[in-house]
């Protein structure tokens, strides 16, 4: 006696008129999302992220279903991109056909971003490495911020947010506002010489 | 405590956290450590994109379009020239069919006045409906 969810998604032209109609704070944020997702990637930058998520998200081969937030929506679709260009990176990688400015992505083939992605993507064993590597790197980056740095740690040691903030003596205001500037001081990660 | 980690997940997890935590500040923190020429930037990605999804649009209705015409110039069969002779194929089209619709029996049969654009028009009507064809047309030009 189950209902039949209808799900009502937004036309291209609904994208358009809410992309013109962004605030200057949801640019920002859509900003900080493709920023934060270039860390799981080697040759790709904030840019050509979010131009397929916006490419995709106008013509509907990802579709923007009016129930959730187009913030949400957005954050989604630059998530399961990001998780296919890292995909697509392996592969050319492994075929010895990779270059430094080859950013191309494939058709998309997960139309509603249902699938994710990311668990779709089984990681190998270079996976692991350049991941561990990228914790590495960022925790080099905060060591001049303890608290940032602790928290690094923390999760690549697996702890949940509340295990860290137990282990730390930390509330959620104090851990959310470490996440905020890690993301903050994020785009300096690759800047020579830089620290947080 | 923990089975072996699976550092690409862990990674994903973190950046999921940092997404939240966007999410979750005020509109003034995040313009407070907004970049200006990022913003342009953004603009300017949004609008490229826009742009090409709107000339992707016309020409896909311009195919469309031209399509339609392509049809409907193939279905344009060759009227007589004389006005006589369009006159006799209505005539003989009207006898022979006792299914046409009345308006085009009443116009005919009323339009003894009718002008050669009109006889054109009833006969490109007939053509459009598939009533009359190339036979019924004749080799003639």
């Amino acid at each position: 006696m189950g209902k039949n969810i209808v799900v009502e998604y937004a036309t291209s032209d609904e994208v358009i008129k809410t992309l013109e109609n962004l605030s200057k704070s949801d640019k920002s944020r859509l900003i900080s999302f493709a920023k934060h997702r270039i860390l799981e990637l080697q040759h790709c930058n904030w840019e050509d992220l979010l131009s397929v998520a916006i490419e995709r998200a106008i013509a509907g081969t990802r579709k923007w279903p009016k129930n959730i937030s187009f913030l949400k929506f957005m954050g989604g679709c630059i998530r399961s991109i990001a998780s296919e260009v890292h995909r697509q990176e392996k592969e050319r990688k492994s075929a010895g056909i990779f270059s430094e400015n080859n950013f191309y992505i494939e058709n998309d083939s997960d139309s509603e971003g249902i699938i994710d992605s990311v668990l779709e993507d089984v990681p190998n064993q270079e996976d692991e490495l350049i991941s561990k590597e990228r914790f590495g790197e960022l925790e080099s980056f905060f060591e001049n911020d303890e608290d940032a740095f602790n928290v690094l740690y923390a999760k690549e040691e697996g702890h949940s947010p509340l295990e860290i903030q137990a282990m730390l003596n930390i509330n959620k205001t104090q851990y959310a506002t470490i996440l905020k500037r890690i993301s903050r001081k994020l785009p300096n990660l690759h800047k020579k010489g830089a620290a947080a | 405590m923990n089975s072996p980690k699976k550092y690409r997940l862990l990674l994903s997890e973190f950046i999921d956290s940092l997404d939240d935590q966007i999410l979750d500040s005020s509109d003034n923190e995040i313009i407070e450590n907004s970049n200006e020429s990022e913003i342009s930037k953004f603009d300017e990605i949004a609008k490229k994109q826009i742009v090409a999804y709107r000339k992707n649009q016309r020409q896909v209705a311009r195919r469309e379009y031209l399509s339609i015409i392509q049809d409907a110039t193939t279905n344009v069969l060759s009227l007589p020239n004389e006005m006589k002779r369009k006159l006799e194929l209505l005539s003989t089209f009207f006898q022979n069919n006792n299914n046409v619709p009345t308006e085009f029996t009443m116009a005919f049969r009323e339009g003894k006045d009718l002008s050669e654009n009109d006889i054109d028009s009833l006969l490109q009507d007939l053509i459009e409906l598939g009533l009359l064809n190339k036979k019924d047309l004749g080799t003639d030009k």
